[in-house]
């Protein structure tokens, strides 16, 4: 049960390897690889919760403008899809205090459509011009001097639109006569190719069964509290911009960004307040609103400020897609999987926008999970409907794909008359597979994924899950409990977007290869010898700076209370790479790495130094409490205070041929990452962590609410650095993906209405829906990373909507019912036994 | 805004007289954010749903987004700015931060005082009575359980406080 002390008990690292080892003694050479590793030295609390608690955040809401400053309100469709036939703008320039008014046409005066990887791919504008094709679009600007006003304005403006009929269905959009979004583009159909792993066919033809799901996972939004928020500048100087906006990255969408406003990448500066209240993907998807906050501040030749409310956040910002997908497993008797087909049909919504399609590469490229299937055939395709355009979602495709992966699991189990988990044990990958490259390419890292499998059942055992699940059926309950066993890539190869690609297109002489993942840090020593890192990637709550001090400190001997860290970004004064930003759980890899090795870097100055003075060599000298001092018991010692006051003040005293820098920078690009072949081969990430999650659902027999009562969650986070920050990840994943199963849907009508444009109706789940949890880890230190860290970001919210599917199957057997579509609801289990219960 | 239609406010803040103008329609939470700085006030939906901007309005939990600024003239508010005693967190506080009560800090403030609200009704909650006094008030990160922690914790660092010392 939920006991407030296991939120501190998550094990350190050493311990943890050392009960590893105990419990599953004839793995210990596997699982205990890197029981040699310190451990990073812990805090209670974060180094960021003082200022958060107090109220002393720095939002980008909280940040002063001047009185130049003119605030935004955006007009947006009130139609899924319309022409636009007139706007009449004069109304609104008449208010007093209104100060500006644009329109889609007079944008385009400054900014073109956003670049796409599918070149051929309908233009994608930040504001509509002659028609929109989503409820939310925007379709015009009012700047003026207070929000209050420029609200005032949007009211007073008239659009002429004519209505024409929409499309919200995906497949409804792809027949013939469908109403089309981009005329001139001819189809909905916008992107699709097909990829193929092994040999399919021949394992289809030696299948002894083959075993079919079909499975529709739901649009939703894992929406972060805080909104988008902009306060643009153009430089006329420079001809540049200046963008301060709450923006998580990736940084490649910089250029994406800077292409559209007509200025080259250095001429687009975009600075991150310090506090970012949430992201979950959602905020990588602004970037459209950059540039029209930054056009209309040349525009009008003022700042321009702009906070999206909360209506707009849930009609345009952004989703992941909602996806059907049908798959085929070609099986043995035994259980055995040894193909698998897969049609994928994402929904990008009115448009395809970067990143997309990568929201389909990780069902590419880990398409196998944890299990050793060999042969694929996957045909992907992005239709465009009528519905607010797609992009990173907490998880970016990896929640469709694992849905679909793990419903065609349990199918298997069901057919063959195995137990669930039997037929995934019968699956696995083996731990001295490990490090194993999958047929598309990926190179999986390490694993144990039957010793973590075990860890789960055992917690499941000694929390009696079973007997509780006995007595709530007696009582009359509808209960099930369900399980995920899913792969967590992380620390993308940039190079994977380059999947949507002819492969031909790979090889022109023109085309210019992408591949890996790299991050810089910055670890400075100050005059008075206080340890300052700066690291290029900004986060939104998950506790960087805490995390670079713990590295930072372990490697160079202080304590934690000695290091500083600026973790906020401004690209014209921070380091940073085209891959920088918050995204695919990168940070404990690929920032992680960077600030290890600029202070391995540092301390191997500190040790030239402080052998100079105190005649000893470098090697002879350990850093340890601030001091660096001789090894072996010597007494022999000079403390960072004095090493900084000597190369800042005495800078005569040393020679050139000591190096004396105390600020150095260091990158970190990831190992192993290259771009993708001929065969559309590619190791799509750094680390693959494997993930066991179970659940216990119970369903209201009368109202038929479903309610998650318990979650395990027993992850390969690799070599942990902050437990407990790993552990608020997970749970809040766990919480998320249970919104996406059950609670949260951006939905429409079949008109293209909008149904979910407040908190009224788009339920985020409250501490009341969040389950009791059981997080742990079960693992070893990755061998492909610099710290032996593993991806933790996008965890359960990855897998939850499996595993509550799943448990909803368990509970709802005496029905024959099996999950084929989220959101689960009330009535959509209603609907389930009614149709189970109608005569034929 | 416009100085024939705006109206002058005065609240006290924290402990201290603040005032400024505003117009009629002016939202509490814009007020106190905007005209006064007090941007630990946080503005999540403006329909209140999310609870981010709770404060304490004469001593009782109120939604800053669903009153105008004029209603509150006269007041007595509590913000998160007004809740540690100098340089010394608040028991709640201290509690969200040994418990990892909090990630990204937007909804902290109003979970916060919502906390010290229902501490002072249910000085003794369970874990079932935490979760549904703070099910008004969303937060997108934790998944909840540092924060129902923190506020247990809360409460039995706060009960032990109030025991009779043994001296």
């Amino acid at each position: 049960m939920f006991r407030p002390d296991e939120i501190q008990n998550m094990p350190a690292p050493v311990e943890t390897q050392l009960k590893s080892q105990k419990t599953d003694a004839d793995k210990v050479s596997h699982v205990g690889a890197g029981a040699g590793l310190r451990s990073f030295p812990q805090m209670v609390g974060r180094l960021e919760d003082t200022r958060l608690l107090s109220g002393r955040g720095r939002y980008i809401d909280d940040i002063p403008v001047g009185p130049q400053t003119l605030h935004a309100a955006i007009l947006r469709s009130p139609h899924a899809h319309a022409w636009i036939r007139g706007i009449d703008l004069a109304p609104a320039l008449a208010i007093d205090g209104v100060v500006a008014a644009y329109a889609g046409k007079d944008l385009a005066e400054l900014l073109d459509p956003f670049p796409n990887i599918v070149r051929a791919a309908p233009a994608y504008r930040a504001m509509a011009i002659d028609k929109v094709r989503y409820v939310g679009e925007p379709v015009a600007v009012v700047l003026a001097r207070d929000r209050y006003l420029a609200e005032d304005g949007i009211g007073q403006i008239s659009v002429d639109y004519e209505a024409v009929k929409a499309v919200v269905d995906s497949e409804a959009a792809c027949k013939p006569g469908a109403p089309l979004l981009h005329d001139d583009f001819g189809s909905n159909l916008v992107w699709e190719r097909s990829y193929r792993y092994g040999d399919p066919e021949r394992a289809f033809a030696e299948a002894d069964q083959v075993v079919r799901v079909d499975v529709s996972f739901p649009k939703y939004n894992s929406t972060p509290l805080e909104t988008y928020g902009i306060v643009a500048n153009y430089t006329p100087e420079n001809d540049g911009y200046e963008i301060q906006g709450n923006f998580q990255g990736p940084f490649s969408l910089l250029p994406v960004m800077a292409r559209a406003l007509r200025v080259s990448p250095s001429r687009l500066r975009i600075i991150l307040p310090q506090d970012v209240g949430g992201s979950f993907g959602i905020k990588a998807m602004m970037y459209p609103y950059m540039a029209m906050m930054a056009a209309c501040a040349r525009m009008a030749g003022r700042p321009v400020k702009w906070i999206e409310d909360r209506s707009e956040h849930l009609l345009a910002s952004a989703s992941g897609t909602d996806r059907k997908s049908t798959l085929e497993a070609a099986i043995t008797k035994d259980g055995r999987i040894l193909g698998i087909r897969m049609k994928l049909l994402e929904n990008v919504g009115a448009y395809l926008r970067a990143p997309e399609p990568s929201c389909v590469m990780r069902s590419l490229t880990t398409f196998s999970g944890p299990y050793l299937i060999e042969n694929s055939q996957i045909d992907a395709a992005c239709v465009m409907t009528n519905k607010l355009p797609t992009g990173l979602n907490r998880g970016y495709g990896g929640q469709q794909y694992m849905f679909s992966l793990e419903r065609l699991v349990d199918r298997v189990a069901k057919v063959t008359g195995l137990d669930r988990i039997d037929v995934r044990r019968r699956n696995f990958l083996k731990s001295d597979q490990f490090p194993y490259r999958t047929t598309a390419g990926s190179y999986y890292d390490s694993g144990d994924y039957e010793g973590c499998l075990a860890r789960a059942l055992s917690i499941v055992k000694e929390q009696g899950w079973e007997a509780e699940k006995a007595r709530l059926q007696a009582l009359g309950k509808l209960v099930g409990i369900g399980l995920a066993t899913v792969v967590h890539s992380a620390a993308s190869n940039i190079g994977y977007v380059t999947l949507a690609l002819d492969p031909e297109d790979r090889t022109r002489p023109d085309y210019y290869e992408k591949s890996g993942t790299g991050d810089f840090a910055q670890v400075a020593f100050d005059p008075s010898g206080r340890i300052r890192v700066q690291i290029g990637t900004a986060g939104a709550g998950q506790g960087h700076a805490t995390t670079v001090a713990q590295i930072a400190a372990l490697e160079l001997g202080v304590a934690l209370g000695e290091v500083d860290v600026v973790d906020h970004l401004d690209t014209a004064i921070t380091p940073w790479a085209i891959t920088t930003g918050t995204y695919a759980s990168r940070f404990s890899i690929v920032v992680a790495g960077a600030v290890q090795r600029a202070a391995e870097r540092l301390g191997g100055n500190i040790r030239r130094i402080a052998g100079h003075i105190l005649g000893v060599e470098p090697g002879e000298l350990e850093l340890t409490d601030g001091m660096a001092r001789v090894k072996g018991g010597s007494n022999k010692s000079i403390s960072f205070r004095q090493i900084a006051g000597a190369v800042q003040w005495n800078r005569a005293s040393f020679p050139d041929s000591v190096d004396v820098q105390l600020q150095v920078s260091e990158t970190y690009g990831a190992p192993n990452l290259h771009s993708p072949d001929s065969e559309n081969r590619v190791n799509a990430a750094v680390t693959y962590g494997i993930m066991v999650d179970l659940a216990m659902v119970e369903i209201d027999r009368r109202t038929f609410v479903p309610k998650v009562l318990k979650y395990i969650a027993v992850h390969d986070v690799g070599r942990p650095i902050n437990p407990q920050i790993i552990r608020g990840q997970i749970a809040g994943g766990i919480v998320q993906g249970i919104a996406g199963a059950l609670y949260e849907h951006i939905d429409y009508d079949d008109n293209g209405q909008a149904l979910s444009a407040s908190f009224m109706d788009y339920l985020c789940p409250t501490a009341m829906e969040a389950p009791q949890m059981t997080i742990e880890h079960h693992g070893e230190a990755s061998p492909f990373s610099e710290l032996g860290t593993k991806g933790c970001g996008e965890n359960s919210a990855m897998s939850a909507p499996a595993v509550i599917a799943s448990a909803v199957d368990d509970a709802l057997g005496e029905f024959g019912i099996e999950i084929r579509e989220l959101p689960i609801t009330p009535t959509s289990i209603w609907a389930g036994i009614a149709k189970d219960r109608s005569p034929a | 805004m416009s100085d024939e239609t705006s109206v002058q406010i005065q609240v006290r803040v924290n402990g201290r007289m603040e005032s400024g103008r505003a117009e009629p329609r002016m939202l509490l939470s814009d007020f106190l954010r905007h005209a006064l700085g007090v941007t630990g006030v946080h503005v999540g939906c403006e329909h209140g749903v999310c609870g981010a901007c709770t404060i304490l309005l004469n001593g009782a939990m109120a939604r800053s987004c669903l009153m105008f600024a004029v209603q509150a003239d006269g007041a007595e508010i509590t913000t998160i700015e007004g809740v540690a005693s100098g340089k010394t967190l608040h028991p709640v506080q201290e509690a969200f931060r040994e418990n990892h009560g909090l990630q990204c800090g937007f909804c902290t403030p109003g979970m916060v005082l919502t906390a010290i609200d229902l501490l002072r009704r249910y000085p003794n909650p369970d874990e079932s009575r935490v979760r549904e006094e703070l099910s008004g008030n969303l937060c997108r990160c934790t998944g909840y359980e540092g924060i129902v922690a923190a506020v247990l914790d809360a409460a039995k660092k706060i009960n032990l406080a109030k025991l009779p010392s043994k001296s």
